[in-house]
């Protein structure tokens, strides 16, 4: 692949971010949109109204930010993953962290409504649910992956139907449509306070696979010829695993559950820069981030009422890549 | 622009005669009709078109899924005795209204046949009652009950007259009055009901869209989300009814979560919260709601924002209360046409209907209902 190309990648979520600060159900024209944000760095004549700040600066803006964090946080756990378990259909919740982190903001709305709280119960059970998969299948000396993916099958397994009883148990007008809203992910409410919570622990989970790229590429060889690299292998997985959690949980605290991004946005990553994961997982980043903005755009913007994400990655991400596939032939570059 | 707004002149006005066909629809077809009698049985068709075998006499009901109905009874027949069973939501809100204290019988009326908002045919069956009311889009529950020989009876509710809360009720009462043997307390009220409608509509008919306040029902609202409700849904027909344009309508159905740039992009000039959320207009006017400002919104910089009231019922829904609901709403959202006393319409209201004296103090609750009867 060529160099310009890599850097029109690296630029298109930038580009897009700052155009879709000028897209939404409120009018704000795109000059106001620059105006209100050069105003930060140099002084501009106050042309535009208050509420026009607001949508761009307190609605739009925190929005953004976080959509292109949870796009990226959850394409780079997918290919991590996919990367260290040599499986193709692995994704960011294989180990059960989007089922713990589920059911932790389920019992949050059930028992204390939206808010701060629920976020709080999301994250914790996100990360408690990984620790139960290491004690299912990761505490033994050599950890094989095989144990480690039953594990998580289990622990998915065990978070989901604990998800059905509390949708079982809560009041079908009021907290049972929120329970199920909130699983399929939105961004509706997003604001700083959000940014300020997920923002952080997404950028150091990613930051800890990125540090770990090339060495993903020698997880997949057999555990002793990686041994004989000097690798330590079980904690190699383990940092791979604890980096992954963290930008999931994080995602689905603030966000909910957002299908599909960590599946998919690793394979079009291989299409473009083959599968080496020191640069798969760059491109991954890129590449869900802008995914999941342009998503999250056409869910505030199509129709008055919010459309949930989850629906919306499938539906558009779903004819997208069938084509991909037909194109390339599945092949990775 | 001027175009736009005699689009929406056009719409305003064939929505409205829209629900008064339906209205009328209403009455002769949805609420249906006595078939039979007989000593000790009568047969009633009910909403979903059944026919129902019931004795002649009913003393005693069980109001289920169809949550605000069991108010309906009481409204038709000034007499609560008779509810031996109700949904345990349904419980909730009579007990946070001034009902409990017009019947306080009300309060003995069992909930165990419902747990975790699903019927439990066997518990009914314990309570055994004459007639068992069940919301229409419930079979499940209806076809288990009919099969354990308990007579039920189909109540629609949002498709019983087109989301148009008055003709709803309208429709419950005909036929709650035919089961009761009560119809002239429901040709009263229809009669009460009707007139008020008219009354309203006869000074609201000239309005232009522009001569109108942009009105939002505002039906749930938390940090993490914001539920309004629009066209197909009761509190559209609301503010058709009573002089206001709801800014939901073109975009809305049902209830739906929107975001805040719509609110701004709507900035509805009078912004109504029903009881099924706890935010109060304090709320709003104080911007106490985190990540949302909603301080720019015309409403709320005009103090325009008012908490739907509860009286014998939610007074969102379809209630008993309807008649002063449409009197609250248009001294709300056109002051300059209505200026009823809603004191005295209350106490009045009560007194003729129920022979019940509301007291300074209970109008005050009715008007201001605390964040508690949100609660289910």
């Amino acid at each position: 692949m060529k160099k310009w190309k890599s850097i029109l990648l690296w630029v298109l979520p930038l580009v897009l971010a700052i155009a879709s600060l000028g897209i939404g159900r409120f009018e704000v024209d795109f000059v106001t949109v620059v105006k209100i944000l050069s105003s930060h760095i140099f002084p501009v004549e106050e042309t535009w109204t208050q509420m026009e700040y607001n949508v761009v600066m307190t609605v739009r803006l925190p929005r953004i930010i976080l959509a292109l964090l949870i796009g990226a946080g959850l394409s780079i756990s997918g290919a991590a993953f996919q990367g260290m378990f040599a499986n193709p259909l692995v994704s960011a919740d294989i180990l059960g962290v989007a089922a713990g982190a589920g059911f932790g903001a389920s019992i949050g709305i059930l028992l204390f409504g939206n808010g701060y709280v629920t976020q709080g119960f999301a994250l914790v059970f996100g990360l408690a649910a990984i620790v139960f998969t290491y004690m299912i299948g990761g505490s033994g000396r050599n950890m094989p992956i095989f144990m480690l993916v039953l594990a998580g099958v289990v622990t998915s397994a065990l978070f989901n139907a604990l998800i059905s009883l509390t949708k079982f148990v809560a009041d079908p007008e009021e907290k049972l449509p929120a329970i199920t809203y909130w699983l399929m992910g939105s961004l509706g409410t997003a604001s700083y306070r959000d940014l300020w919570t997920a923002g952080p622990i997404i950028l150091v989970g990613m930051f800890i696979l990125l540090a770990l790229r090339w060495r993903i590429n020698l997880l997949t060889l057999p555990d002793d010829e990686a041994k004989s690299l000097g690798i330590n292998v079980v904690r190699m997985k383990w940092l791979v695993i604890a980096g992954a959690t963290l930008c999931t949980a994080a995602a689905v605290a603030v966000a909910g559950i957002v299908g599909w991004v960590g599946l998919i946005i690793p394979h079009i990553a291989r299409m473009f820069v083959g599968s080496n994961n020191e640069r798969v997982l760059p491109m991954s980043i890129a590449l869900g981030g802008a995914y999941l903005l342009i998503i999250d755009t056409l869910a505030r913007s199509v129709t008055a009422a919010e459309i949930p994400l989850s629906i919306l990655t499938a539906i558009v991400g779903a004819p997208f890549f069938a084509y991909l596939l037909r194109r390339t032939g599945g092949s990775w570059s | 622009m001027v175009g736009r707004k005699a689009i929406l002149t056009t719409l305003a006005l064939a929505s409205m005669a829209l629900a008064a066909c339906s209205d009328n629809e209403a009455t002769t077809s949805a609420s249906g009709g006595e078939v039979e009698t007989t000593a000790e049985e009568k047969i009633v068709i009910d909403q979903a078109g059944a026919e129902v075998t019931i004795p002649a006499e009913v003393n005693s009901i069980v109001s289920g899924g169809i949550l605000p109905y069991f108010h309906t009874w009481y409204v038709a027949t000034n007499s609560a005795k008779e509810i031996v069973g109700m949904h345990p939501n349904s419980y909730n809100a009579a007990e946070n209204s001034i009902l409990s204290k017009m019947a306080p019988e009300i309060l003995n009326a069992d909930t165990s046949f419902v747990q975790n908002g699903e019927m439990n045919v066997e518990e009914l069956m314990k309570i055994n009652p004459d007639v068992f009311f069940e919301i229409a889009t419930d079979e499940k529950s209806i076809e288990q009950a009919r099969a354990a020989g308990i007579n039920t009876v189909a109540i629609k509710a949002i498709d019983a007259a087109a989301a148009e809360p008055l003709a709803t009720f309208n429709s419950w009462l005909k036929l709650t009055g035919e089961i009761a043997s009560t119809t002239e307390r429901a040709d009263n009220f229809i009669e009460i009901g009707t007139d008020v409608q008219n009354e309203i509509y006869e000074k609201i008919d000239s309005l232009k869209a522009e001569e109108k306040p942009n009105a939002l029902m505002l039906y749930q609202l938390s940090e993490q989300a914001i539920t309004v409700g629009g066209k197909n849904f009761f509190g559209n027909q609301w503010l058709n009814a009573t002089g206001a344009n709801d800014v939901a309508e073109n975009d809305v159905t049902g209830r739906k979560d929107v975001n805040m740039e719509q609110i701004y992009n709507w900035n509805p000039e009078i912004i109504y919260i029903t009881n099924f959320t706890e935010i109060q207009p304090e709320d709003l006017y104080n911007n106490t709601i985190p990540g949302q400002d909603w301080s720019e919104v015309e409403a709320v910089k005009n103090k325009q924002v008012y908490k739907i009231p509860l009286g014998i019922y939610r007074w969102f829904p379809p209630s008993g209360d309807a008649p002063l609901m449409l009197k609250w709403l248009a001294n709300n959202n056109q002051p300059e046409l209505f200026d009823y006393d809603m004191n005295a319409e209350i106490k009045s209201y009560y007194q003729d209907f129920y022979g019940y004296d509301v007291t300074d103090e209970e109008v005050e609750k009715i008007l201001h209902p605390s964040s508690d009867a949100a609660k289910y």
